[in-house]
């Protein structure tokens, strides 16, 4: 790795080209800007610079964040030597910043924006390694673990329908108040006497007291404290201590998120009420309710890693293997065991609303079995189905930044759940987890080291020694710390689709700094299936991926 | 998928498909060598800079002749300071 060397000039002309990225993008995209030009030359032209173009220097072209740049430089074995940044205007008619042909593939679109193509080259299916380039700096991580209000992503995550509450939490008119940590934001949420949920801030706005301990009677959560009382927006409607011809309460308003109760879950939307997306429209919402199971399970960890250890479907060979075999909801199919087998490759493409993710593993001589998992944005997925076993699904909703409630949803879009599958997953088999009563937190959790049994693990009843996949997801996802820190890990072609997912999203969190609307808000991105099948070693994986992913009503889905 | 990362060098790029040719088929090796073979050439097509440009180029190599450059350290300081102050005017 060479040293980097910048001039004084190219300093100063780095700075008048961040201040105008500012001005044009605001100041968090010229942060990413300037994040990404550093990342370039330190990680890549330190390490490969290009051929100078003549004797004496080089010439990079490249677009951040949609901002097509050259940078000027030269080098020895010892020295990078940055003289100059030149943005890459279309006036220069070598370097079109729009048709920058990289002859890999062809020609790229940069003013369509960095897409699948310009992240991966086209000509080839599969890669061997995943560079260092794809580790991501501290600014990056940060950007895309924080979703407190204001954060980009946490934005980003505010304009989509996020599951909040079971249903069952709230089961009648007038029931207790419902505390709920959502994107950083204390809440709470009620039914009222009409059955109409509310999910508001949770202090009262006279002085400060949770209404958790309020009174949820005749329309309205009354606080305690001295009787003010709230309807499901959010609005006052009782100040007892000022006379009603006042109007005083009129001019008292929680902050509130409308909500949408479907499939079993209460969603709420927390983003601008003109950006309000269409209802939610997942397989599993649709299903009569007997199709359906839903459980929730908090995990001490920040929503991003849990939502990695969805996407990444090796760890399943791994620490989830001896259970695939003995899981009551698993074992006996052939998909288990077919995933026995280690040496996964992927193929990953681009869907309307994420991604799809197929896993490659040897089955018979000449064939091949794909267990297909959706990522749908911002923080679903869905697991490939074990034969007629029911569909599985998680959203790894951020609490706070250092907290995610991970949703489970269990389906079958052709039958009913029989009662020993609901018996099963209410005691934790399958991808659910066994919780202590009253709460959400596991029972095997940080605090008793997940019940790790060491015989267990010697004896290879399980990998890990933790008992239950869920839990054993958990236990591994929160003993990385509360936020991973992604600076030095070191990925490899496994994590394609991890750093795929990455950068979706970030696109994703830029697009909508600039105006865009985020992906996958539409019906027809959500009304997707995993799948899992074996296909002959020459068949498209792609069209029976697309194929597989259909969801026809009342029809089983594609599984073995 | 081949890691394309959408800030690598083409030469990065060259140098990892090839560091991974052995592991290909046959067909395959034809046409990623076909791929690097065209990306072999110079890095960019000659660029149109102005005048200003020019003379900004040859202060930047006088920078370097009178040691008016900044180390990485230098460097990284002076633009968290240039950040700062940029982010705390007014939008």
């Amino acid at each position: 790795m060479r040293r980097v060397v910048r001039s004084r000039t190219y300093v100063a002309q780095l700075k008048a080209f961040i201040e105008q990225s500012t001005e044009t993008f605001g100041p968090a995209v010229a942060e990413r800007t300037l994040a990404r030009i550093d990342h370039t030359i330190e990680q890549h032209l330190a390490r490969y610079p290009n051929k100078p173009i003549d004797d004496r220097l080089g010439v990079y072209t490249y677009a951040a964040l949609r901002t097509p740049f050259v940078l000027i430089y030269d080098f020895d074995e010892e020295e990078l030597r940055v003289h100059f940044i030149v943005p890459a205007r279309a006036d220069r008619t070598s370097i079109d910043p729009t048709t920058v042909e990289w002859k890999l593939g062809g020609a790229v679109d940069f003013a369509a924006g960095p897409t699948a193509d310009t992240v991966r080259g086209r000509g080839l299916e599969r890669a061997s390694i995943v560079p260092e380039s794809t580790m991501i700096t501290q600014e990056q991580n940060s950007f895309l673990t924080e979703t407190g209000p204001g954060a980009l992503t946490g934005e980003l995550f505010r304009r989509y329908w996020i599951p909040a509450l079971l249903a069952e939490e709230l089961p009648e008119p007038d029931c207790p108040p419902v505390r709920v940590r959502l994107l950083s934001e204390r809440l709470i949420a009620f039914r009222d006497s009409a059955g109409r949920v509310g999910l508001m801030d949770e202090f009262c706005a006279h002085r400060g007291i949770s209404l958790w301990f309020g009174r949820n009677e005749e329309g309205g959560l009354r606080c305690p404290y001295h009787g003010w009382k709230y309807d499901v927006t959010g609005q006052c409607i009782d100040v007892p201590s000022e006379p009603e011809e006042s109007g005083y309460c009129r001019k008292i308003k929680l902050r509130s998120y409308p909500c949408i109760e479907a499939g079993g879950a209460i969603f709420a939307y927390m983003g601008p009420p003109a950006e309000m997306p269409p209802p939610p429209a997942f397989e599993w919402v649709g299903l009569p309710s007997a199709h359906v199971y839903l459980s929730k399970r908090w995990q001490e960890c920040n929503y991003l890693q849990a939502m990695e250890g969805g996407i990444d479907s090796s760890h399943v060979s791994f620490l989830h293997r001896y259970d695939l075999d003995r899981d009551p909801l698993h074992r006996n199919t052939g998909g288990a065991k077919l995933t026995r087998r280690t040496d996964t490759a992927f193929e990953i493409f681009e869907s309307t609303g994420g991604l799809l993710i197929g896993a490659r593993r040897p089955a018979d001589p000449g064939r091949c079995y794909w267990r297909v998992t959706q990522w749908l944005m911002p923080f679903y997925t869905l697991i490939p189905p074990y034969q007629d076993n029911a569909l599985n699904g998680h959203a790894f909703v951020p609490m706070d930044d250092r907290n995610c409630m991970v949703w489970t949803m269990t389906f079958h879009p052709a039958r009913p759940l029989g009662g020993i599958e609901l018996e099963l997953m209410q005691h934790g088999a399958g991808v659910h987890a066994e919780l202590i009563a009253g709460t959400f937190q596991p029972l095997a959790n940080r605090g008793n080291d997940y019940l790790i049994d060491r015989a267990a693990q010697a004896g290879n009843l399980t990998f890990s020694g933790v008992r239950g996949i869920a839990i054993q997801d958990a236990a591994i996802q929160e003993s990385i710390g509360p936020i991973q820190d992604r600076t030095v890990e070191n990925p490899v072609s496994t994590d394609n689709a991890i750093i795929m997912a990455r950068a979706r999203l970030s696109m994703a969190v830029e697009a909508l700094a600039k105006g865009g609307r985020p992906p996958g808000l539409e019906p027809d991105a959500q009304h997707v299936r995993a799948s899992a099948f074996v296909l002959d070693e020459d068949a498209s994986f792609r069209e029976a991926a697309l194929n597989a992913a259909k969801v026809r009503k009342s029809e089983p889905h594609v599984a073995v | 998928v081949l890691c394309y990362v959408f800030d690598m060098t083409r030469t990065e790029a060259i140098a990892i498909i090839t560091a991974k040719l052995a592991a290909l088929d046959d067909e395959r090796v034809i046409t990623v060598a076909d791929i690097v073979q065209d990306m072999v050439g110079p890095a960019a097509p000659a660029l149109n800079l102005t005048d200003e440009e020019r003379a900004a180029i040859q202060r930047s190599k006088e920078d370097f002749k009178a040691g008016r450059t900044y180390s990485s350290d230098q460097y990284h300081t002076e633009m968290t300071a240039f950040m700062t102050e940029l982010k705390s005017k007014p939008q």
